[in-house]
C-alpha cells in the first residue's frame, strides 16, 4: 500500500475509535459531574453523587448486578450450547425440514420483540414462565440464538469436518476428537457467539421488565429509569458500570476458553 | 498386513460410487489406484479407512473382516490430498497427536517425533508453527504423523499433487525409501499414470466407480485390458483389422501373433512408429516441437498417426513420409468397434 493509503487508514481507524471513545469519556465526566449546563465546555461542579447510588449499599445495585451478570451468563452459555449444536446439524447433515429450521432460527431477528413480546407472554403464563427467572433466561435465549447459530455455522463451516476425519483416522475417539481439534477449532466462533449471547441478555430491557414482571430485577431494568427520567449522573454513573462489567466478563471468557484449549492465539485482547 | 477388499459397494446420498470393487494387496506391497477425477478412488481410501460404511462388501486385514471397526480402531490411516495439520498444534505436537491420543507419556512422545522428524529430514524444526513452514515441508510432517500411528495400511490421498516436480521426485524417493524400511502395505491414489508407474509394485485402474483392471506395472502398460485403459497411459495409434490364421491384417500393417482369429484392434504407442522422409503414402499435417523430442501427426491411408521423433528442422508441414510400424511392441485389443 502506498503512503497516502497507510495515512487515508490511520486516520479512519482513529475516526473509528474516536467515535467509540468519545462517548464513553463524556459518560465517565458525567459520573462525577454535579452540574454541567450546556454550553460550558467543562461541569461546574464534581460530586460523588453517582458512585454513592451504585456503591453506597442503598440502592441494592450492586447485588443486580451480580445476579445480573449470573443470569446472562447462564444465557450465554445456553446459546453457545444450542447455537453450536445447531450449526453443527445444519452444516453436517440433511434432514427433512432443514430449511424450516434455517428460516426459524433467524425469526427473532426478523420480528420486532416488541411484537412477539405479547404471544410469548400469554404462553409463559400458561406455563407458568411468566414473572421467574427461568422465563427470563428462555425469552433471553430466543434473542440471543439467532446470532449465535449464525456465527456458528459460519464457523462450523469454515473448519469443516475435515480435521475431525483426519483426527478419527489417526486414531483419536470421537470424545478425544472434540476435546483436542473441534473445540480448539471453533474457539473463536465460541467466544465471539458468547460475548454476544451475553450482550444481548445484558442489555435485555423490555422483555425482560414484561416476561420477569418486575419480579426479576436485571442491571438494564434498574438502570433505564434513570436514563429515561433525565438524571445523567447516575445514568452516566450506572452505563460506566454497564461497559465495565461487560467488558471483564469478556475478558474472562477468553481466558477461561483458552485455558481449557491450550490455545496460543489471541482473539480480543492480550 | 494384507488387506482384501470384496465385493465393496458405496453410494453416497443415493448416488452409486463405487461398484464391485475387489482388490487384494499382499503384505508390504506398495500399489497405486489410478484414475481420473471423481472416478471414486477417494471415496475407496475412506472406505478401507473407516470413514465411508459400504452399503456392502467386506474390508479384511489379515484375513480378518474389519467393518465393524470405528475408523480410530482400525490401523488404517489416510495422508489427504489437503494435509489436514491441526493448526492449533506445532509440528511436534502435530506428529505426536496419535501416541497423545494412546496416553503415550510426555517423554517418549517427545522422542518418537523427533525420530520420525529425523526420518522425513525435517530434524530441529519441531517447535515450528505449522504456518512457518513450506509445501513440501507440510508435506512430509503429514507423512510423519501418519506413520507415528505406526499404521497397518498406509492410505496415500494424491499426496504430491500440490508441490512442483522437483519436489515430487524428492518426495516419491522419500516415500519409496521409507516404504522399504519399514514395509508398511500402501495404498496410494493418483491420477498421474508416470508416478504410479513409477513407484508401484501393482496399479489398480479405477473407471466410474469400478476397477477395470489391477497388474503390475508392465503388464498393464502392455497388455492393457481395454483401450480405456491403454488410453489412460497416453495417446496411442489404433489400426483396425482382423486376425486369420495366426497373422493380423490391415490395411496398413500386418505382422504374425498367437491371438485367436476374430476382429481386433492393433495398438501402437507413438514410440512405436518410425519415420522415414522422402517418399510414401503419408503426408505430415501436425508437428509439436517439444524441445529434444516432437510429436508428428501424418495423415494417409486413410488413417492418421501420430509418432514421437528426436527433433528434427528438417521435417515441414506437407513432407510425404512413410512410416514402419515396430510389430513387436504392437497391442492387439479384442473385438472392438471403432471409437
Amino acid at each position: 500500500m502506498n503512503t497516502r493509503g497507510i495515512i487515508v487508514g490511520k486516520i479512519l481507524l482513529a475516526c473509528f475509535a474516536l467515535t467509540v471513545l468519545i462517548p464513553i469519556v463524556v459518560i465517565l465526566v458525567w459520573s462525577f459531574a454535579a452540574r454541567w449546563p450546556w454550553p460550558i465546555l467543562l461541569p461546574h461542579s464534581f460530586s460523588l453523587r453517582g458512585l454513592q447510588e451504585i456503591f453506597g449499599g442503598y440502592s441494592g445495585a450492586l447485588q443486580v448486578l451480580g445476579s445480573s451478570i449470573v443470569l446472562s451468563l447462564i444465557v450465554a452459555l445456553l446459546a453457545v450450547l444450542i447455537g453450536t449444536m445447531t450449526a453443527r446439524s445444519l452444516v453436517f447433515y440433511n434432514f427433512y425440514g432443514k430449511k424450516l429450521i434455517e428460516l426459524g432460527t433467524i425469526l427473532p431477528i426478523i420480528i420486532p420483540s416488541t411484537v412477539f413480546a405479547m404471544g410469548v407472554h400469554v404462553l409463559f403464563i400458561r406455563f407458568g414462565l411468566a414473572d421467574n427467572v427461568v422465563g427470563v433466561i428462555i425469552v433471553h435465549l430466543i434473542c440471543a440464538l439467532p446470532y449465535t447459530i449464525k456465527i456458528m455455522t459460519d464457523v462450523t463451516a469454515a473448519f469443516g469436518g475435515k480435521l475431525e476425519e483426519q483426527a478419527s483416522v489417526l486414531g483419536a475417539s470421537p470424545l478425544q476428537i472434540l476435546k483436542e481439534i473441534t473445540l480448539p477449532c471453533l474457539l473463536p466462533g465460541i467466544i465471539s457467539s458468547a460475548c454476544m449471547a451475553y450482550i444481548i441478555s445484558f442489555s435485555q430491557y423490555f422483555l425482560t421488565l414484561i416476561i420477569g414482571g418486575g419480579n426479576v430485577k436485571t442491571f438494564a431494568v434498574m438502570m433505564v429509569p434513570y436514563l429515561q427520567s433525565g438524571d445523567r449522573t447516575i445514568a452516566s454513573a450506572y452505563s460506566l458500570v454497564f461497559i465495565c462489567s461487560a467488558l471483564l466478563v469478556f475478558v474472562i471468557f477468553e481466558k477461561t476458553a483458552k485455558r481449557f484449549t491450550k490455545n496460543g492465539s489471541n482473539y480480543f485482547f492480550v | 498386513m494384507d488387506l482384501q477388499c470384496r465385493n465393496i459397494h458405496v453410494s453416497l446420498e443415493q448416488k452409486k460410487i463405487l461398484t464391485d470393487i475387489n482388490l487384494e494387496i499382499k503384505s508390504g506391497q506398495l500399489i497405486s489406484l489410478l484414475g481420473p477425477s471423481g472416478c471414486g478412488k477417494s471415496t475407496l481410501l475412506k472406505t478401507i479407512a473407516g470413514l465411508l460404511p459400504p452399503d456392502q462388501g467386506e474390508i479384511l486385514i489379515d484375513g480378518k473382516v474389519i467393518n465393524h471397526l470405528p475408523a480410530h480402531k482400525r490401523g488404517t490411516v489416510i495422508v489427504f490430498q489437503d494435509l489436514r495439520l491441526f493448526p492449533n498444534m506445532n509440528v511436534e505436537e502435530n506428529i505426536a497427536f496419535p501416541l497423545k491420543m494412546r496416553g503415550v507419556s510426555k517423554e517418549i512422545r517427545h522422542k518418537k517425533a523427533s525420530e520420525l522428524l529425523e526420518m522425513v529430514q525435517l530434524e530441529g524444526l519441531g517447535q515450528r508453527q505449522i504456518t512457518q513452514l513450506s509445501g513440501g515441508q507440510l508435506q512430509r510432517v503429514a507423512l510423519a504423523r501418519a506413520l507415528a500411528t505406526s499404521p497397518q495400511i498406509l492410505l496415500l490421498d494424491e499426496p504430491f499433487s500440490s508441490l512442483d516436480e522437483n519436489l515430487r521426485q524428492d518426495m516419491r524417493n522419500l516415500l519409496l525409501d521409507l516404504h522399504k524400511q519399514l514395509g508398511i502395505t500402501t495404498i496410494m491414489v493418483t491420477h498421474d499414470p508416470k508416478e504410479a508407474l513409477m513407484i508401484s509394485d501393482k496399479i489398480a485402474i479405477m473407471l466410474n466407480g469400478r476397477i477395470v483392471q489391477y497388474d503390475d506395472s508392465r503388464t498393464l502398460y502392455n497388455c492393457p485390458a481395454n483401450q480405456a485403459v491403454a488410453d489412460y497411459f497416453g495417446p496411442a495409434n489404433y489400426i483396425e483389422g482382423e486376425v486369420r490364421a495366426g497373422v493380423f491384417q490391415s490395411d496398413a500393417v500386418s505382422f504374425r501373433t498367437t491371438k485367436k482369429d476374430g476382429r481386433y484392434k492393433a495398438m501402437f504407442r507413438p514410440t512405436a512408429v518410425k519415420l522415414s522422409t522422402g517418399h510414401g503414402d503419408y503426408r505430415i499435417i501436425r508437428i509439436d516441437y517439444m524441445g529434444e523430442h516432437s510429436n508428428i501427426t501424418l495423415q494417409g491411408n486413410g488413417l492418421q498417426i501420430l509418432l514421437t521423433v528426436i527433433s528434427d528442422d528438417r521435417l515441414k508441414i506437407g513432407d510425404q513420409a512413410a512410416v514402419e510400424f515396430d510389430t513387436t511392441k504392437a497391442i492387439l485389443l479384442e473385438g472392438e468397434a471403432s471409437s
